[in-house]
């Protein structure tokens, strides 16, 4: 595990590279991908689906990336991106256009079918950590103003 | 004169949208940031319309005989930038805080916009490290590794190359995965990639939509649909483009004889 820890910082270290993410980013987003590399892992190795894994792997890392936005100021895609990258199912892309050329319709509907849950599972990942902190900082916001405001009529 | 001052800070804003919608922002934020702009210009009424293919705005001073003026941006050329983004970011909300003029404004924004990427070799460096350590991660051992490292190297040179000839991103994505697949195939004949499947989902993993599909759920959850829907067939265009190249190569190979 340790060293798909190490191999994972350096994939999202290269991607963040090729997107020209801020040295400043760097630390925060390479470490954040590679959180999220080892957590599908581990979830897949504790038995769960691939599709369950990504889905809680993607989970963590929008919650994470917005937490490191709001910490260090900055915009949240610049630690989403780098994140999100290696939950996407290319090996599932690959393996349905070999099988669908080997002749294997069926294995090739079932890889493709998986494929498509996975990229599922990340936009509903990314739409419900989005829309629970939204949640979250309006509830935060309202207890602040009543809090002003009560403080304002003693 | 008035209306000069006008133009100037609708020409500024616009800019800066331009530059974040080109280097992938998500809708709000490019929407906010021209909004923004504006309003630190003193002007009462705006209003922003931003897709990833162009930006319509509209302003007015508020007065009774005022004029509304009306600017719309075609964009083209979109290259994820990180940086940028977050520069643009920074600048709008400095420029809102403080008294910059927008003459100032305009060389910031110059600056950012021809702040170069990092260096070519770095960058290529970059997706040979993606593609290899993913073919690692996939379980290729060390020969894959660095059949990976050298065809990532290749196929995202050849992706730069067919950037600057401006073809779409479909073209791009599909030619990269059939070079890249012919090398891993042309290695593993050579026996210097054994499993040449990891190599080649190593290098798909330097073209896979990860940016198209963040953004377009990001853009569907503050209510941007056209853009959501945008950037979702983006991301499955893309996907199909590099499935297609591999695909494609994978067949003519076998066709052409090859063992796989």
């Amino acid at each position: 595990m340790l060293l798909q820890f190490l191999f994972a910082i350096m994939a999202v270290l290269g991607i963040s590279i090729i997107f020209h993410l801020p040295v400043r980013c760097m630390p925060a987003s390479v470490l954040l991908g590679a959180i999220g590399w080892v957590v599908l892992k581990a979830a897949e190795n504790a038995g769960l689906s691939a599709v369950l894994a990504t889905f809680l792997s993607a989970l963590l890392i929008a919650l994470l990336g917005d937490i490191c936005s709001r910490v260090l100021k900055d915009a949240t895609t610049l630690f989403i991106i780098p994140g999100i990258i290696p939950l996407v199912p290319g090996g599932g892309m690959y393996y349905t256009m070999l099988y669908f050329i080997q002749g294997d319709i069926a294995s090739a509907g079932k890889c493709g079918t998986d494929t498509l849950m996975i990229a599922g599972a990340i936009a509903v990942a990314l739409l419900t950590m989005a829309s629970i902190i939204k949640i979250l900082v309006n509830i935060y916001r309202k207890i602040k103003n009543r809090t002003k405001t009560t403080k304002g009529a003693a | 004169m008035l209306h000069q001052f006008q133009k100037r800070i609708l020409i500024l804003a616009v800019r800066a949208g331009e530059i974040m919608m080109k280097s992938g922002a998500e809708i709000y934020r490019v929407e906010d940031t021209i909004t923004r702009i504006c309003k630190a210009g003193n002007i009462s009424y705006v209003d922003v319309f931003a897709t990833p293919t162009g930006i319509f705005v509209t302003m007015d001073e508020g007065s009774r005989d005022s004029e509304v003026f009306t600017y719309v941006r075609r964009i083209k050329n979109s290259k994820t930038d990180l940086t940028k983004i977050s520069d643009v970011n920074r600048f709008s909300r400095e420029f809102t805080t403080t008294d910059l003029s927008v003459d100032e404004g305009m060389n910031i924004l110059t600056e950012i916009e021809k702040k170069p990427s990092y260096p070519l070799w770095l960058q290529i460096a970059g997706a040979a490290i993606i593609a290899s350590f993913f073919c690692g991660l996939l379980g290729g051992s060390p020969k894959d590794f660095i059949a990976a490292f050298v065809i990532g190297a290749f196929s995202y040179s050849l992706s730069l190359l067919l950037n600057l000839a401006e073809l779409n991103f479909f073209i791009r994505g599909f030619c990269c995965c059939f070079f890249a697949t012919f090398l891993a195939l042309l290695a593993a004949a050579l026996g210097l990639a054994p499993s040449y499947g990891d190599t080649i989902i190593g290098v798909m993993m330097i073209f896979v939509p990860g940016v198209a599909i963040t953004n377009s759920m990001r853009d569907f959850l503050s209510g941007d649909m056209v853009s959501g829907l945008a950037r979702t067939a983006e991301a499955v265009i893309i996907a199909f483009s590099l499935a297609t190249g591999a695909g494609l190569m994978l067949k003519l190979w076998t066709m052409m004889g090859g063992v796989m």
